[in-house]
């Protein structure tokens, strides 16, 4: 993880309250030049008011912003070289496509040749080479965040924000915006501070995932770390779709830890922190999860096995899901529906199973406790 | 090093709010000067004036008395003049609504082609000149007017009436049509906010073109027809220039023009103001009897 | 299904209104250009007569240059001073902020008779002179309401996230207004001012109060049909009425709707 004292941009014990309630906690975070973060929480997290204390729309209530070393807390916002992408669409009415764009170079008296030079090639890199003309009203919601971007991205800034520039788009247009915005991430090796609250999202774009709640920073590890192994149980609810069984920890045995949950005892990964008799929750993603007919035996011994009954089958096009009554609890679990199911319907008997190290055992920790340091040190992230 | 970025950071808060509450101030000062100067002053310079004595001739004594208010609300003429002018006044308030009702409804529900050209019509005869209506109103109803044509010419009278003119019936008649557009607007603003999908909820649920008119439309208009009827009912009962043309010479047509006449003619403001006092307490008493019922109304 | 024929009653009603306020002002019209001073049917002929006594005449031109002058002045500060406020009221949160919105429409909700004494009163006790200046500060009184009106109701629309976009882009306050805020809501203000404009000139009661020896347009129609009956006032009026009406077509070109 990056170290918070030297990375391009800081952001250092940040706190931020509007009238009695406390937004932003503490908050410490350092981004790295070129590195693609999102900041992922629930609505009200204080991911947004963060965003526009980088962006300097708001000031922080104590703590401090740096870039590049230098001090930019107090630096109003059309000082600062941050451009922001904004959630709703916010491009000038009464300007056209290119003059919206090049409006940040205007204002700083680029000379015109090299301006327009800048504005093509920024319409290019987002793919409407065409549109300069065209007036504001005739976009579409997507075509017009794509030229927001290109307006942005022109003023080359040293962060770019964006803040849930795609939430209010089809669900089509935002998966091939999400795949355009990870492309030109790459070919600019800019810095970008992304915040959404779509886990899908945040997943799928970013170097590291900085989960938020209540105003704190609960996780901020690399994708699949936050995936695989979660730190608290809210990062497991909310990242990826699973099975979060509260429990208590029964005992360590080797490799894999015992949770009791309802009475009954379950195989999870180790959990090294946790202690005989705390309160943790044990994770079982609907992926991992094996089903086996109810007639099979010889599974192999390492895995841990459950009995159960298909409640439900939903297809849902590229996964099927079973919801199984098993121990006492809903169990979900996908299967990819190309594969062949075995048979398996509403009323089947089924044994479920899984190797305890895909199952991750989780505390619940408050939402302001000390976080754990990212087993994935950031030289191994998959790019 | 995180103390002295913590002071940036604070430094920058305070300014920004102290340049904040500057904006505010400095944005705001010119019309408050101008809506507090020409408004609260001078209201309050009446209202001292109404418990000053009228030395006659126009010259005011400042010693506290009751007695222009005494003699105003005790006096029988002024009071039948008030029964006049807020009658006139509430009379004209519920013939506008009564003639915009229908007018708005069908603008705002039936109406789809032709209505922005209807309404662009209502607001231009609302800007059509207050006076050059009041005039045509004169020439309409006068001796020499077009009834008084018309009826001679076709025999029916020798000589022209002047019952027409001069009396309230003219002063009603002139006052229903300057107000009568801004009612057609207000209640058509009202009934422009009832979502469509209201209206069709109530057909959904099974209510028939009247009942969804008398259940549903007329109750939410509710709020469109008080305002609408407290703004025609004062603004007729404190008009001057009306029954100063059409309502005859007299200093007693109407409140208004007493008002005028012991302030610029008797060379009484003291009295003057006191009327004009009791007039503004009754307005804001409907002003402040319009704004309970919304607030009831939920509206 | 058999289509009765029903009586289309809204219609009828609808009609009729519309005659009933626009008959009389038609009729004035009309017979501005009548050959005789009679204000009853028939009609005569036309001549333009009465047009060439009232533009001829010093009392009317002089009447028509006061009203274009205290129009403008009031006009021009009640642009400046009405968008300040709006800005003020709906860019920023702060207490009583409503209460302060209410109070900017005050003047608006009363009869032209106080605003006109209570500025009368005051004047005398200060003494100051009654001219055409004093009329504009009773105009300006007036109108700032409206127009306010209009110009917070479209500020209202406005999303200041334009503002802070152009901020993130790199204008600093100043330029934000010049090239972003103003020109969006520009037409808004236009139709307002035009708006302002109209009112100004049609004003009467106030006028009638704070006037010195000079006149306006609507106090010479006043004045003189109290005196007597005139034809050539169907000529004044009618220059009156198309004064209103072209500041109203224009304010129309500059705003979809004028509802408030």
């Amino acid at each position: 993880m990056s170290d918070p004292s030297s990375a391009y941009l800081q952001i250092r014990s940040v706190s931020k309250a509007f009238g009695d309630s406390i937004v932003v906690r503490d908050f410490d975070l350092g981004v790295d030049k070129g590195e693609f973060v999102s900041l992922l929480g629930p609505s009200g997290c204080g991911k947004t008011t963060l965003l526009r204390m980088v962006s300097g729309l708001e000031f922080p209530d104590s703590g401090a912003i740096l870039l590049e070393g230098k001090d930019i807390t107090a630096v109003p916002t059309h000082k600062r070289p941050v451009n922001t992408v904004f959630q709703r669409v916010t491009l000038f009415p009464h300007l056209n496509v290119r003059e919206n764009v090049e409006f940040g170079l205007r204002l700083r008296h680029v000379p015109k040749v090299e301006a327009s030079g800048l504005v093509r090639d920024a319409l290019e890199l987002v793919q409407l080479p065409d549109f300069g003309e065209r007036p504001v009203r005739t976009l579409s919601g997507g075509q017009a965040q794509r030229v927001a971007l290109a307006r942005a991205l022109v003023n080359r800034p040293k962060v770019l924000l964006l803040d849930e520039p795609l939430s209010a788009l089809d669900l089509q247009i935002r998966r091939e915006l999400q795949v355009q915005l990870k492309e030109i991430h790459r070919e600019l090796q800019g810095t970008f501070v992304y915040v959404t609250h779509d886990q899908e999202e945040a997943l799928s774009m970013s170097d590291r995932v900085v989960v938020m709640d209540k105003g704190c920073i609960i996780q901020a590890c690399a994708p699949e770390e936050l995936y695989r192994a979660p730190g608290s149980m809210f990062v497991a609810s909310f990242v990826g779709s699973g099975n979060v069984w509260p429990g208590t920890l029964v005992e360590h045995d080797g490799p894999v830890s015992v949770v009791s949950v309802d009475g009954v005892s379950l195989r999870g990964a180790k959990a090294p922190d946790a202690e005989t008799g705390d309160p943790v929750a044990i994770v079982l993603r609907s992926e991992a999860i094996q089903l086996h007919p109810a007639s099979t035996n010889g599974l192999p011994d390492g895995l841990c096995k459950m009995r159960g009954t298909v409640a439900t089958v939903l297809f849902v096009g590229p996964v099927i899901n079973y919801k199984i009554d098993v121990g006492g609890q809903r169990l979900t679990a996908s299967r990819p529906s190309w594969e062949d199911q075995g048979g398996l319907r509403e009323g089947s008997d089924v044994v479920v199973a899984w190797r305890p190290e895909d199952a991750p055992i989780v505390r619940d920790l408050a939402a302001c406790a000390p976080v754990a340091p990212c087993e994935v040190p950031s030289e191994k992230r998959t790019k | 090093m995180p103390a002295a970025s913590t002071a940036a950071a604070l430094g920058g808060n305070r300014s920004a709010r102290r340049r904040r509450r500057l904006t505010i101030v400095v944005l705001l000062a010119p019309a408050l000067v101008i809506v507090g100067g020409a408004l609260l002053i001078p209201t309050l310079n009446l209202l001292v004036q109404s418990f000053a004595q009228s030395l006659g001739y126009g010259q005011i004594g400042y010693d506290f008395t009751l007695s222009n208010y005494t003699s105003v609300l005790t006096d029988p003429l002024y009071r039948s003049l008030a029964m006049r002018s807020f009658g006139l006044g509430a009379v004209t308030g519920v013939a506008c609504l009564v003639l915009a009702y229908p007018v708005a409804f069908y603008v705002s529900f039936r109406l789809r082609r032709g209505r922005n050209l209807a309404l662009y019509l209502v607001v231009l005869s609302l800007f059509a000149s207050y006076l050059v209506r009041l005039y045509a109103w004169y020439t309409v109803l006068g001796t020499r007017g077009m009834i008084n044509g018309a009826l001679m010419s076709l025999g029916i009278v020798d000589q022209p009436i002047s019952i027409i003119l001069f009396n309230r019936f003219s002063l009603f008649i002139a006052f229903v049509n300057i107000f009568l557009p801004f009612s057609i607007l207000m209640l058509t603003s009202t009934m422009q906010n009832i979502p469509r999908e209201i209206i069709d909820s109530a057909h959904d649920l099974g209510a028939g073109p009247v009942k969804t008119f008398t259940r549903v439309v007329l109750p939410l208009t509710m709020t469109g027809l008080i305002g609408a009827f407290a703004y025609t009912f004062i603004l007729t009962s404190g008009d001057y220039i009306t029954p100063a043309l059409l309502g005859g010479a007299s200093a007693n047509t109407a409140l208004a023009n007493t008002i005028t006449d012991q302030l610029l003619t008797q060379g009484n403001p003291p009295t003057g103001a006191a009327i004009s006092f009791v007039m503004l307490v009754v307005f804001f008493v409907v002003y402040y009897l319009v704004g309970q019922l919304e607030r009831f109304k939920g509206i | 299904m058999r289509r009765r024929f029903r009586i289309p009653w809204l219609l009828i009603i609808t009609i009729l209104v519309f005659v009933f306020l626009f008959a009389p002002i038609l009729l004035v019209v009309l017979f501005s250009f009548n050959k005789t001073a009679s204000l009853t049917f028939p009609f005569h002929g036309f001549t333009l007569r009465w047009y060439r006594e009232v533009l001829s005449s010093p009392t009317f031109i002089s009447s028509i240059w006061a009203s274009v002058r205290v129009g403008l002045i009031t006009v021009a500060l009640t642009v400046v001073i009405g968008t300040l406020a709006a800005l003020a009221v709906t860019r920023y949160s702060f207490p009583g902020r409503r209460a302060l919105r209410t109070f900017l429409l005050l003047p608006a909700a009363l009869p032209g008779l106080f605003m006109g004494m209570a500025l009368l009163s005051v004047f005398s006790v200060a003494q100051v002179r009654l001219s055409l200046w004093t009329v504009t500060a009773g105009h300006l009184v007036y109108v700032l309401p409206y127009f306010f009106l209009v110009a917070s109701t479209r500020l209202d629309r406005f999303d200041f996230l334009l503002e802070e976009s152009a901020r993130d882009l790199g204008a600093g306050p100043w330029t934000t207004l010049r090239r972003v805020t103003l020109p969006i809501i520009g037409p808004s203000l236009i139709a307002g001012a035009l708006v302002a404009f109209s009112l100004s000139w049609d004003e009467v009661m106030i006028t009638y109060f704070t006037i010195g020896n000079e006149n306006t347009l609507p106090l010479v129609i006043y004045s003189t049909v109290k005196q007597s009956i005139d034809p050539s006032v169907n000529a004044v009026s009618t220059l009156l009425l198309l004064g209103s009406l072209i500041f109203l077509v224009g304010a129309r070109r500059f705003v979809a709707d004028l509802q408030q």
